[in-house]
């Protein structure tokens, strides 16, 4: 239950910074944030502290989000289509360990759909990179 | 009668060919969704949205409702079949609905439960009806005081429903503070931009809320990816006997529900276990229950859905919402341009009237769909959520970057998404930080201008009788469901 000090740590300083007028509200919010996560804490330390995680728990979730961040890093230089295709590919062969070609179909059948829905139908500008039409 | 003459207005509305199909287009939406693991009501409205905006509000608004009680049953199908609640309003069902599953009667408990909540469906969307457009015109009286405790009220009544105030409350505050973030509406300063140009316009809610519900919920869910035994579906009509047993209990349900439902502390989790408790209670043999009792299935079900209409009260008259999907269909009203409050049903009444209408019908659908085809959707839960969610992360991408067509809200998404994952599994609400967000504003600017009237006097909230009434019906938001925990354990102890 550590991250209930790291979420209330994290939001602390963010919302102590105050301007006036404008800034009374948020400072209050503040205050009252961080007034509630040392109450959510002390109870967190309080109760019996729940039974150990599973080692690597933590692991394949944040593998897919690290593929996540790099699909969206991907985004401008290689284009929407290209970078959610190797990121379904990625999650599902490296990730899911699936095979090959099924994984290729879907990944691409995704894509492609994605990319029928919001480019052709609903003209949103998806970044198209290089390959892009 | 006025309500009737509206009504079939509403009707007259709601039956346009292209409303009937979005009408139906959400139910079902919302029945797959609600099967589906890992992508909730919340998260498929969020991502709906983009797709929606060329659409009309009342359109969009019959669709998103569809979603919202599609999915409740939905959920049904996965408590019976596999005993995985979809939603916390499920888990009563669960215990009974599984036991008759796994005695070879699946077909009756689901047959049982869609006609449940049919009933319970109509019923409570007669309620709303007769109860929703009085509390409206009461709250046309609303003035800035007013509104600053309704929010309050809202925030805590949401924060109260989960597993501990204490985190809802957290959670609602950080969604009040994100909501300040940009330009500052009254002196036009910006605020926590950190320097960044594109945080002048502040966190968007569709960002906020696709990645805690969608992306979080993938997050969390990943590890456990493998597929489930799904149990066969056959003879869903009750039979005479079944009939006999349920219709009592769908009838208390029913009320039940829809009473708790719109409370706006309780919502359909809290419903459901009471409908379960009640039916334990006045059971000639309470043995019974725990071991496939149909009365423990019909009882909680019709109470979920019966509650998901009464939820809908306080959202459309009021506008506060008791449920973290109302919440988010709150928000896209509002980013459609409708506010909800007291006013829709001066201002937008065709709207109100025409949703009305189609849930009549929208629950219609349901159980047209249902007996018949229950076993299709049965057939769904057995796809593998390793094939499903990589594409939930794909059109969250798309979703949100469609949204105003910038990379940093994708950022943001990956932020967020983070932040919802732990949430999810330190188990915090996360609905209660959208409520916050989309509040955020409504809150600041009434309290400003309520302190503005009062010259800086907060008494101001507690003098004027209706604000002070609102006030101490969030202190009661936050003692009553202690106290429903504490009489909820009670039975079961002694049992």
């Amino acid at each position: 239950m550590g991250v209930v000090w790291v979420l209330g740590a994290r939001a602390m300083p963010m919302w102590e910074r105050e301007t006036p007028g404008p800034g009374w509200l948020p400072f209050a919010f503040g205050a009252v944030l961080i007034a509630l996560s040392l109450a959510a804490g002390v109870q967190a330390l309080l109760s019996p502290s729940p039974a150990p995680e599973a080692p690597g728990a933590f692991r394949k979730p944040l593998l897919v989000l690290g593929a996540t961040l790099a699909a969206v890093l991907g985004l401008e230089p290689i284009g929407f289509v290209a970078s959610v295709f190797l990121l379904l590919l990625a999650l599902f062969v490296l990730a899911e360990r699936k095979k090959l070609l099924p994984s290729l179909l879907a990944a691409a059948g995704v894509s492609a759909a994605l990319h029928l829905i919001f480019v052709t139908w609903l003209a949103v500008p998806l970044p198209a990179g290089p390959f892009g039409s | 009668m006025d309500a009737f003459s509206q009504l079939m207005m509403g009707f007259a509305a709601a039956l346009t060919p292209g409303h009937i199909a979005m009408c139906f287009l959400g139910v079902l939406l919302g029945q797959v969704v609600g099967v589906l693991p890992g992508i909730g009501p919340a998260a498929a409205i969020a991502l709906l949205l983009p797709i929606t905006f060329g659409l009309d509000p009342t359109s969009a608004l019959i669709l998103f409702a569809g979603i919202y009680y599609g999915s409740q049953y939905g959920g049904t199908l996965t408590s019976v079949l596999i005993s995985v609640p979809g939603e916390s309003s499920t888990v009563m069902t669960s215990i009974d609905g599984y036991q008759m599953a796994l005695q070879g009667r699946a077909g009756a408990a689901l047959g049982i439960a869609a006609i449940g909540s049919f009933i319970a469906g109509t019923l409570g969307t007669i309620g709303l009806m007769l109860v929703a457009p009085p509390l409206a015109k009461m709250a046309l009286a609303f003035g800035p005081p007013e509104y600053f405790s309704l929010v309050v009220l809202g925030l805590v009544a949401l924060a109260a429903v989960g597993s501990s105030v204490l985190k809802g409350l957290v959670a609602g505050v950080a969604g009040l503070a994100l909501g300040t973030m940009g330009i500052d509406p009254q002196v036009g300063i910006p605020r926590y931009d950190f320097g960044q140009v594109w945080l002048l316009d502040g966190i968007e809610f569709i960002v906020l809320t696709v990645a805690l519900f969608g992306l979080g919920e993938v997050l969390s869910g990943c590890n456990d990816a493998a597929a489930r035994p799904v149990a066969k579906v056959k003879d869903v009509l009750p039979t005479r006997e079944d009939w006999q047993r349920s219709r009592w209990p769908i009838a208390r349900g029913s009320v039940i529900g829809f009473v708790i439902g719109v409370l706006p502390a309780a919502g359909a989790t809290i419903a459901s276990f009471v409908a379960y408790i009640v039916e334990k209670k006045l059971a000639k043999d309470p043995s019974r229950f725990g071991k496939g009792a149909i009365e423990g299935v019909a009882g909680p079900e019709a109470s979920n859905n019966g509650a998901a209409s009464g939820a809908l009260v306080p959202m459309l008259s009021l506008g506060v919402p008791g449920s973290g999907t109302t919440a988010v269909i709150l928000g896209a009203l509002i980013m459609f341009g409708v506010r909800p409050g007291p006013e829709m049903f001066t201002t937008n009444a065709s709207l109100v009237w025409a949703l009305i209408a189609s849930m009549l019908i929208g629950n219609l659908i349901l159980l047209v769909m249902n007996l018949p085809l229950a076993g299709v959707f049965a057939r769904l839960l057995s796809v593998p959520y390793s094939w499903l969610y990589p594409p939930i992360i794909a059109l969250c991408i798309a979703g949100v970057y469609s949204q105003s067509n910038s990379i940093e809200d994708c950022w943001l998404l990956i932020g967020f998404g983070a932040v919802g994952w732990l949430m999810r599994r330190y188990d915090w609400p996360m609905a209660p930080m959208v409520l916050g967000l989309v509040l955020s504003p409504l809150f600041e600017s009434a309290l400003r201008q309520s302190l503005t009237l009062s010259l800086g006097d907060p008494t101001i909230f507690v003098a004027r009788p209706l604000s002070a009434g609102l006030l101490a019906c969030a202190a009661l938001a936050l003692v009553v469901p202690l106290a429903a925990l504490a009489w909820q354990r009670r039975p079961r102890r002694t049992a």
